[in-house]
């Protein structure tokens, strides 16, 4: 029996054999070789093919031929195979900075490895990749915590078949003491029966408790896929405002979840404030709550999540709270006149809110708003929500980009008619407005309308070249700050260092790149992580030149996570203004690495619409 | 401290009792002794083996577990770990709660028998590394005489390396105090900047023996490989 389950442990804290399974990481493990290097031994170099170095405890150095400095690399982080530095590759030596205790893969192994696992390969190809690989502790633990629906499940789900009776089935009930019951036939799901069908659709209406219980349950229901994401299932079903759903695998279920099993697994979760604001009736009582939303997004931060999940969050948060004032605002005003739907543009469409954001929303109706009566409704309906938005700390637009302004009122053939105008007469402000407006979903009510919307919007884009032509003029105005970033580091002092706006010269530009590609995929995904998966699936764009754009993304936007975090600890207001000062020095030339792709992603996209 | 004789005396008690022992498995560990010629760290190989004992006292307690690796120029493979449960008559007792061995787990280890068989197969031609050799040697001693039916007198010869010693008489050449408990793997391991380990068995404390070796040697000396000839003794 050979024991190595501790190093098996400490591999997976490592990128990114992170990916490879137990099974894999046990093999891997017995073909390691462990040597120590006392502080400034050599320990490679890479023109040998000396096979992959993991730091298991303490730091490396690496230099060039002429022993100049390249990079540092510390615990858990990887050296002795191909490594670009700012993009360039180079040989390098390897000395230990500290004493260090290092894992050896010969190089037969490693490749052995590369050839057999894709991702694992990927990795090492991708230049961005070898160099932002900081994973944290953090991170591993919260996925390695519970990640899919299947591991919440408990017990085996209760079951009737179709054919039972009512009484039969409620007797059940009351005898195993639960308030929900799956009904199957043939052992396939078909439907659920809950406390509240028996009131509402037996009790109520004199049903005979002698008739199979096949013609008052729910049928179909919505139900969760054993193999779900915890996080994704959760946020469904508050969205939804399901308490329960069935789990299932192969249509046969396997257990019952509630959105209190998930919550009570991740007891901390933000998504409990979630829950919480569908069960608050007033304003007041909604800004009462908004009050934790500091906390929330720090703790969340800190969870070391990575920044989609972070957007995701925040934003379910805002949805929420939105969704919740529609909700009364409808309970003030009565039933709406037609049918209608809540937009939201920008980070909150694109699911990428953080803890400083604005609204950006807007009113879709089914036709034409017709006399006073149906104008002063959803005058008074945006009133309320934008209004009360703005109480709970969601600032007014400053471009006026709200429901609350008539002129984001209209009917979705006024919509259609709007973007057709921005579409095929482009000019500056229009494309402005477009870079806004094409990030849209909806928050509240009817799908179908923002769904009709969104095709023909995309279709439109999709043809026309010469529109995407001033998208693209409009998005490469942004550059990543690299000149200053070059004599930051190398002065590397950071004593009159102005601090960079991650936002506008890290964030904006990668968004508006990747919106336009998406735009010729005729993508109406909001959200940039996903739309870059998209992309990078249909082959608009490189796969690994997208991966390397994703990762990024997520460092930018993970430094500004970390920074707005610590303001907010600090008990000032979060802003997208990073000093330099603040930065490590690893986490500086992460950034730059990170500017450094974007430019190159930009280059790519001016020669692709000269 | 060795001499031409010593390594001369202990390669005559090899062949000696690889004549008379009438196991296979041990006359060729034997033969592997007799050839072993030990210098530099990085070219001499070498097992680090750690013992799980029921008590201290080598006429009633047993080995209950046998955890080793092995050193090959100066770099550890994992590969090489192996972890063995001795299963025994006697209950665990008491210091199952140490080892956190329990008596059901023990019933589905192998035969002491085996267990020295895949060891000293595995330490042929090596190098023996022992944190505190002394407690572990002399259970192996025991152990071998009753496995080969040798007289109370007989020594089965192995050339050992004892972190605990080497660090001992290097802090005694310098001067430097030392503290009860400060030679204990885990504070001599921090000491070196080793990682800390977390759950203890055979085959982690040997492992986390073979990394201190290696660590010691490094610091020992920085510019060349250390000669090991110095620190090694002879059983």
């Amino acid at each position: 029996m050979s024991d190595i389950a501790h190093i098996v442990d400490f591999l997976r804290t490592v990128q990114p054999f992170n990916s490879l399974d137990v099974a894999l990481l046990e093999k891997v493990s017995e073909q390691l070789e462990v040597a120590y290097y006392p502080q400034n031994k050599t320990i490679l170099a890479s023109e040998s093919s000396p096979g992959l170095a993991i730091i298991r405890k303490g730091a490396v150095r690496l230099v060039d031929e002429e022993h100049k400095f390249l990079d540092k690399r510390y615990e858990r982080e990887l050296f002795g195979h191909k490594i670009y530095f700012h993009l360039e590759f180079k040989h390098y030596i390897a000395e230990a900075e500290e004493d260090s205790l290092i894992w050896h893969l010969n190089d037969e192994d490693f490749k052995k490895l590369c050839k057999q696992q894709a991702d694992f390969d990927a990795y090492f190809n991708s230049y961005f990749h070898n160099r932002l690989s900081v994973p944290s502790q953090a991170q591993y633990l919260s996925e390695s915590k519970i990640s899919v629906v299947a591991d919440l499940i408990k017990r085996k789900p209760v079951c009737i078949d179709i054919s039972v009776s009512i009484f039969e089935t409620a007797k059940m009930m009351s005898q195993q003491d639960i308030s929900s019951v799956l009904v199957t036939e043939k052992e396939l799901l078909v439907g659920i029966v809950t406390d509240k069908d028996l009131r509402h659709r037996v009790l109520a209406k004199a049903v005979d408790p002698a008739a199979s219980i096949g013609g008052v349950m729910t049928r179909n229901p919505q139900c969760l896929i054993a193999s779900d994401d915890v996080n994704a299932a959760l946020l469904h079903m508050m969205r939804e405002n399901y308490h329960h759903l069935p789990v299932v695998e192969d249509q046969r279920p396997i257990g019952l979840i509630t959105a209190g099993d998930i919550l009570r697994e991740q007891s901390e979760h933000p998504l409990r404030l979630v829950r919480d604001i569908h069960k608050r009736d007033t304003l007041d009582e909604l800004v009462i709550l908004s009050k934790r939303l500091p906390l929330l997004f720090e703790r969340t931060v800190n969870l070391g999540r990575n920044s989609k999940q972070v957007g995701l969050m925040i934003t379910s948060i805002t949805d929420a709270f939105t969704c919740r004032l529609l909700v009364l605002a409808e309970q003030r005003f009565g039933p709406p006149p037609m049918k209608y739907a809540w937009l939201a543009f920008g980070s909150q469409a694109r699911e990428e809110q953080t803890a400083r954001t604005d609204q950006d929303n807007a009113l879709i109706f089914e036709r034409k708003l017709e006399g006073d009566a149906e104008a002063e409704y959803f005058s008074r309906l945006a009133e309320f929500v934008c209004d009360g938005l703005d109480k709970l700390g969601y600032v007014y637009c400053p471009g006026e980009i709200m429901a609350l302004n008539v002129k984001w009122r209209l009917s979705l053939r006024q919509w259609k008619r709007q973007f057709a105008r921005w579409i095929d007469e482009p000019d500056p402000m229009s494309v402005m407005h477009c870079s806004i407006f094409f990030d849209m979903r909806r928050i509240y009510g009817d799908t179908r309308l923002v769904e009709d919307l969104q095709t023909e919007v995309v279709a439109k884009a999709k043809e026309n070249k010469i529109f995407r032509h001033f998208m693209a003029t409009n998005a490469l105005n942004q550059r990543p700050p690299l000149g200053f970033f070059r004599r930051f580091v190398q002065e590397d002092d950071g004593s009159h260092s102005e601090g960079l706006n991650l936002k506008h010269r890290g964030i904006v530009p990668v968004t508006d790149l990747i919106r336009i590609r998406a735009l010729e995929a005729g993508i109406s995904e909001a959200n940039t992580f996903r739309r870059i998966e998209l992309v990078a699936e249909l082959g608009i764009m490189n796969k690994n030149d997208a991966l390397n754009l994703r990762d990024a993304l997520n460092l930018i936007n993970q430094v500004r996570l970390t920074h707005q975090s610590r303001q907010m600890e600090a008990g000032d207001a979060p802003t997208n203004f990073v000093p330099i000062e603040a930065l490590s020095s690893l986490k500086r030339r992460n950034l730059k690495a990170a500017f450094m792709l974007i430019k190159k992603a930009q280059q790519a996209m001016a020669s692709r619409y000269q | 401290m060795l001499s031409v004789y010593s390594l001369w005396r202990l390669r005559r008690r090899c062949s000696q009792l690889a004549g008379i022992c009438r196991i296979d498995l041990l006359c060729d560990y034997l033969e592997g002794c007799e050839q072993l010629n030990p210098g530099q760290i990085d070219n001499t190989p070498m097992i680090a083996v750690d013992l799980e004992l029921t008590g201290l006292d080598t006429k009633k307690n047993k080995i209950i577990s046998i955890g080793w690796t092995l050193i090959d120029n100066g770099r550890i493979r994992l590969g090489s770990n192996q972890h063995l449960l001795v299963s025994t008559d006697h209950s665990v007792g008491d210091s199952a709660t140490i080892h956190e061995l329990l008596d059901n787990e023990l019933e589905t280890g192998i035969s002491i028998e085996d267990a020295l068989g895949l060891l000293f197969q595995a330490a042929k031609g090596r190098v023996w590394v022992f944190h505190h050799a002394g407690l572990d040697v002399a259970f192996l001693q025991v152990a071998c005489r009753q496995w080969a039916e040798l007289g109370a007198s007989t020594r089965i010869p192995m050339m050992t390396l004892d972190t605990l010693q080497i660090e001992l008489s290097t802090r005694q050449r310098r001067d430097i105090p030392v503290k009860p408990g400060d030679l204990q793997l885990g504070e001599l391991r921090a000491h070196y900047h080793l990682p800390d380990y977390k759950g203890h068995n055979a085959l982690v404390d040997a492992l986390a023996t073979a990394e201190l070796m290696l660590a010691m040697a490094a610091r020992l000396d920085r510019d060349e490989s250390l000669h090991l000839k110095p620190y090694l003794k002879f059983i």
